[in-house]
């Protein structure tokens, strides 16, 4: 357990290369507060104060995502980048704890992130917490990082195997920013796009962060976090899956040895 | 586990093709490694020579579990390396060298620590282990600089003290000297027999013939990815090169001599150099053929200071293999 824990804060520090002050800041705390307060505005000024307080709440979920894969997806890129990949597939150690050290500490980053946005709704931007529920809020926040941490773990595999994450981290974020609920009501998504949403982290944990914010106990909102805890199982579970396969084939085809650059 | 406990390495028609494709989709296959047999005892030192892209590496790669191999099979301490590869793991200690492979925004301690954790080292032991471990290689001093701030000789301490970080049953070391200063090497060098004395056994690549030679028990030389020759290194300049060396001091030399003397029969090849005010003159000849009068001759007896016979080093009889 205690070498779980030295390879989650090693290896957090040895391939988080927004880990230095302008990186982070930018990344962790002005990102986040910039995008709450755009779209704070878009809906005052597009149409009332409870399309606000919808917009805010909605921008409180996504900072979630946002610098958890940032993060995840770049760390994996790294490992292959630095060649380190080689020596975790030649060494006898669990590949479940080398794979679920790599989130854990972006965990937290996505909660102070997270809380950033909250605290700068509350004290700038008039967010109204008059009805808020503080104990389902927490454990909506806290479920749904849990599952986007699993999210961007799964697709961490294929950032590595890409080599580059940037593309698919715009794409994520994009998805998120679409198909989540954070802007858009999933009831109003198109097509087969709101069938979609119910297998994307974030759904239906901003469901019961809007729930919270309503005044909702956590017994209301339950099934909703129910759900969200399952779609991050669902993650987790296929995401080390897809690790070992892809270990399995860079055997295969010698494909993870060399830099991508 | 097999019966057979003898050996550390097993490799029974080891082949590996490369596959890969070009920006137009068409497929190149590379064959890197075909029908490779070799047997390791344990607590030797067996050493890997060949031309660059001869396979060496793709070996070490196969053996480590890091590569799958096309064809035929291979053991390490009776673990096959594809169906009990965690076991394989758990005993085999990996030196690959160059710029790659590390945390470059860790510390050398820390990468040390991390690689500790990895492999399961019980964390009470763990500041021991590294401690000594940096200290072996000769990096106690830089244990806190940034290993991006290491110079490649300092990396190279790194990947080996990391490969031996764990006390492993066997040793892949791929160039294990390469990049380090006149001392490093020294010292790794003597470090080796050290490592065979605690009943480990190591296999390794090397370019520098030297190296081989005073090191290894047993040579495998490949090229182009085929076996070419097996034996001790005295077995592989008698039996394998097919030549015997003469050796000449002149004390006059002409142009013309080198030309002459290839023209004999049974003269492979012949180099000048100079060694101080006399020419030294080294004559390869056909293993077993007495050509010692016919040069001598040739030459002319009254430049003649000394003339010697002997085996080829294992850096003449490997360049004649590899011819
Ligand atoms: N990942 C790869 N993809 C395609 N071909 C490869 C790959 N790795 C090695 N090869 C090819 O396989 C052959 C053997 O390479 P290998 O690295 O084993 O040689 P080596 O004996 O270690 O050479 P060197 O002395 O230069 O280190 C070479 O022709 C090389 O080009
Ligand atoms: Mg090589």
């Amino acid at each position: 357990m205690r070498n779980f824990f030295v390879q989650a804060y090693l290896s957090y520090r040895g391939l988080f290369l927004w880990l230095n002050w302008t990186a982070y800041i930018s990344n962790v705390v002005l990102r986040p507060i910039l995008m709450l307060l755009m779209f704070a505005l878009v809906g005052k000024f597009a149409a009332d104060s409870d399309a606000a307080q919808a917009y805010m709440i909605g921008m409180i979920g996504y900072a979630i995502p946002v610098i958890l894969l940032g993060g995840i997806l770049q760390s994996f890129v790294y490992e292959r980048v630095f060649g380190t990949i080689s020596f975790i597939y030649s060494s006898p150690g669990s590949r479940v704890a080398v794979f679920f050290s790599r989130g854990v500490l972006h965990f937290p980053n996505s909660i102070l992130a997270c809380a950033l946005s909250f605290l700068f709704g509350w004290l700038v931007l008039s967010l109204d917490l008059s009805t808020l529920n503080w104990w389902t809020m927490i454990v909506s926040v806290l479920l749904t990082a849990a599952a986007c941490t699993a999210f961007a773990l799964f697709l961490g595999n294929f950032t590595m195997m890409l080599g580059e994450f940037f593309n698919l981290y715009n794409a994520a974020m994009g998805l998120f920013l679409a198909m989540t609920g954070v802007i858009i009501p999933i009831a109003s998504l198109p097509w087969f796009f709101g069938d979609l949403a119910n297998g994307i982290p974030l759904t239906h944990g901003l469901v019961a962060l809007r729930g919270a914010f309503a005044g909702m106990d956590i017994g209301a909102v339950r099934d909703e976090l129910l759900l969200e805890a399952l779609v991050g199982l669902g993650y987790a579970i296929a995401g080390i899956v897809v690790y070992m396969l892809v270990e399995r084939d860079a055997r295969a085809r010698s494909s993870l040895e060399r830099s991508p650059a | 586990m097999t019966e057979n406990n003898e050996y550390a390495v097993e490799c029974e028609g080891l082949g590996r093709v490369y596959r890969s494709r070009s920006l137009l989709g068409q497929s190149r296959e590379t064959v890197a490694l075909q029908d490779l047999n070799l047997q390791i005892p344990k607590g030797t030192v067996f050493g890997v020579l060949g031309p660059n892209g001869a396979g060496k590496t793709t070996t070490i790669r196969i053996l480590s579990t890091l590569l799958s191999a096309t064809t035929g099979t291979a053991r390490v301490l009776g673990y096959d390396v594809v169906k009990e590869g965690r076991e394989v793991r758990k005993n085999i200690g990996i030196i690959l060298g160059g710029d790659r492979g590390f945390y470059g925004r860790l510390t050398g301690k820390e990468n040390l620590r991390y690689f500790a954790a990895l492999n399961h080292i019980k964390p009470r032991d763990t500041d021991r282990i590294i401690d000594d471990s940096l200290a072996q290689a000769g990096l106690a001093d830089q244990q806190k600089t940034l290993v991006e701030q290491y110079s490649r000789g300092m990396k190279q301490r790194l990947h080996v003290a990391r490969g031996l970080l764990t006390d492993p049953g066997v040793v892949f070391m791929d160039e294990p000297t390469l990049g380090l200063d006149p001392l490093g090497a020294q010292e790794l060098r003597q470090r080796i027999p050290a490592l065979v004395g605690q009943g480990k056994t190591v296999l390794l690549t090397t370019h520098y013939m030297f190296e081989a030679d005073s090191l290894c028990s047993r040579i495998a030389i490949i090229n182009k990815g085929k076996l070419v020759a097996l034996g001790t290194p005295a077995e592989i300049k008698r039996n394998f090169s097919s030549i015997g060396v003469i050796e000449l001091t002149l004390n006059q030399t002409r142009p013309s001599l080198q030309e002459e003397l290839t023209g004999l029969d049974g003269v492979k090849r012949a180099t000048t150099s100079a060694d101080g005010v006399y020419q030294k003159l080294t004559v390869h000849v056909v293993a077993g053929a007495d050509l010692s009068d016919k040069i001598a001759e040739v030459v002319g007896k009254d430049h003649i200071e000394n003339m010697v016979a002997r085996d080829p080093t294992l850096e003449e009889a490997y360049l004649e293999i590899i011819d």
